[in-house]
């Protein structure tokens, strides 16, 4: 199977002068089971995840940590990559946000 | 909940002025004492953070300027400013949310800080007992009766920052002074014992907290911009000071968590700001600026329990805010993916 990767940005937790960082998290499954995939520092709001694969719909979401545990999480969203020869690496969904369109066309 | 504004209530038209604050865990309720004529004591219900009643003293029982709890007992006790040199100490039922009595003090005028020994029975409360000195009177608490008195030194007037040390059996009161004092008094001989006349600006304590685990109390001062002094409680000496961020004025309230080592002071600014200390490395380590109109923190308190914090607004009518106190931090918020590359 293809392999592409998903770039996740967030806003800095209210607290991040006692942050140690954050955890990131994603599921294959529809936001039903999450596995972390990674750490970054306290300073860092930006993860590149990697092997995430090509056409599946992939959730993710962030929350922060320190010595006393884990915040809350953040919102949770959900991304579909797909790479289309010619055209190179796209987006297709979640429909919604990329194709705001078809709403006319009464899918929603 | 990490460190953040949860919401607020609005208290009823005449309940002004939230100048004093007693909380009581157990049971699940907090207590505000106004600074109107008469004095209103108002319940609000943790749980759900509603406002459930109010009790309105009598005539001349005004301004409840200090106030203890006694939760193994189910009483509180409010201090009064009236404007006669005695002044009155109230007694509330707080499993009937009744008034039980009050205790007129002679030549106590103001009293402007309260704290409370249950185990052995008496509750302190400092006042402006002259012009050139203030005062603290001993409550026995078994039978509602003054018991004692310190006239304070020459100069070590209002005193309005308490804090206690039971353990040790001590009591520390800052003075609303140029340059602020901390007073020692030994409540076993119920004697002044020390003083500690802290740095030229360090002025007007009006707020204090006390860490007995880890033998430190610190002063919050009034001045522009506020600072926080600490006390080492073993040789009764200044250890240090933090000088705030612009802005963070006027430290009119403070709460303690010792177990998870912050200090909180609240600010007499509009509006309000709360200023996280830790404890550890005695840092400022951030701080909240309440919404618009919940001005002037006059009093506070904590539920270390379920991690929140409650202060009440010198504002008409008075505003209870609560602010999330436990130590875990905010969510991060607005995540966005993008397809890599």
């Amino acid at each position: 199977m293809a392999q592409n990767s998903t770039i996740l940005n967030w806003d800095a937790s209210l607290d991040s002068e006692e942050l140690t960082g954050y955890k990131i998290e994603k599921s294959v499954d529809g936001g039903v089971i999450y596995n972390q995939i990674g750490l970054v520092g306290s300073g860092v709001t930006t993860y590149t995840a990697t092997e995430i694969v090509d056409g599946q719909e992939t959730w993710f979401r962030v929350r922060a940590y320190n010595n006393y545990g884990n915040s809350d999480y953040s919102n949770e969203e959900s991304i579909l990559c797909m790479w289309i020869p010619e055209i190179g690496l796209r987006r297709i969904s979640p429909l919604r946000r990329a194709y705001p369109f078809r709403r006319t066309l009464g899918d929603f | 909940m990490p460190f953040q504004r949860i919401g607020a209530i609005t208290l009823n038209t005449g309940e002004n002025n939230i100048v004093s604050a007693l909380i009581d865990t157990a049971n699940g309720f907090a207590y505000f004492g106004t600074y109107t004529v008469p004095g209103i004591v108002v319940k609000i219900r943790l749980s759900d953070f509603t406002r459930v009643g109010a009790i309105t003293l009598n005539t001349e029982e005004n301004i409840l300027a200090s106030a203890v709890i006694d939760t193994t007992n189910g009483f509180a006790y409010f201090g009064t400013q009236t404007l006669g040199p005695s002044d009155y100490i109230i007694k509330v039922n707080l499993s009937t949310f009744s008034r039980v009595g009050a205790v007129l003090v002679a030549g106590a005028d103001d009293f402007v800080s309260a704290i409370i020994d249950i185990t052995n029975g008496f509750a302190y409360f400092g006042n402006n007992r002259t012009s050139s000195s203030g005062g603290i009177v001993r409550l026995r608490l078994s039978d509602f009766t003054i018991t004692g008195n310190i006239i304070l030194g020459a100069l070590e007037l209002y005193p309005y920052a308490a804090v206690i040390d039971t353990t040790n059996g001590y009591a520390y009161f800052g003075t609303a002074t140029i340059p602020g004092i901390v007073i020692k008094v030994d409540l076993s001989t119920f004697t002044r014992v020390g003083v500690i006349t802290l740095n030229p600006g360090e002025n007007s304590l009006y707020s204090g907290v006390i860490d007995t685990t880890n033998g430190y109390a610190y002063f919050g001062t009034y001045t522009v911009p506020g600072i926080v002094v600490k006390i080492r409680l073993s040789d009764f000496t200044r250890v240090g000071a933090i000088t705030l961020s612009s802005e963070e004025n006027g430290l009119r309230s403070a709460v303690i968590n010792t177990t998870n080592g912050y200090a909180y002071f609240g600010t007499y600014t509009n509006p309000g700001i709360v200023i996280k200390i830790r404890l550890s490395d005695f840092t400022r380590v951030g701080a909240i600026t309440l919404s618009s109109g919940e001005n002037i923190l006059y009093s506070g308190v904590i539920d270390t329990t379920n991690g929140y914090a409650y202060f009440g607004t010198a504002t008409v009518p008075g505003i209870v805010v609560k602010v999330g106190v436990q130590a875990v931090p905010s969510a991060p918020l607005n995540l966005i993916l993008q397809c890599g590359v």
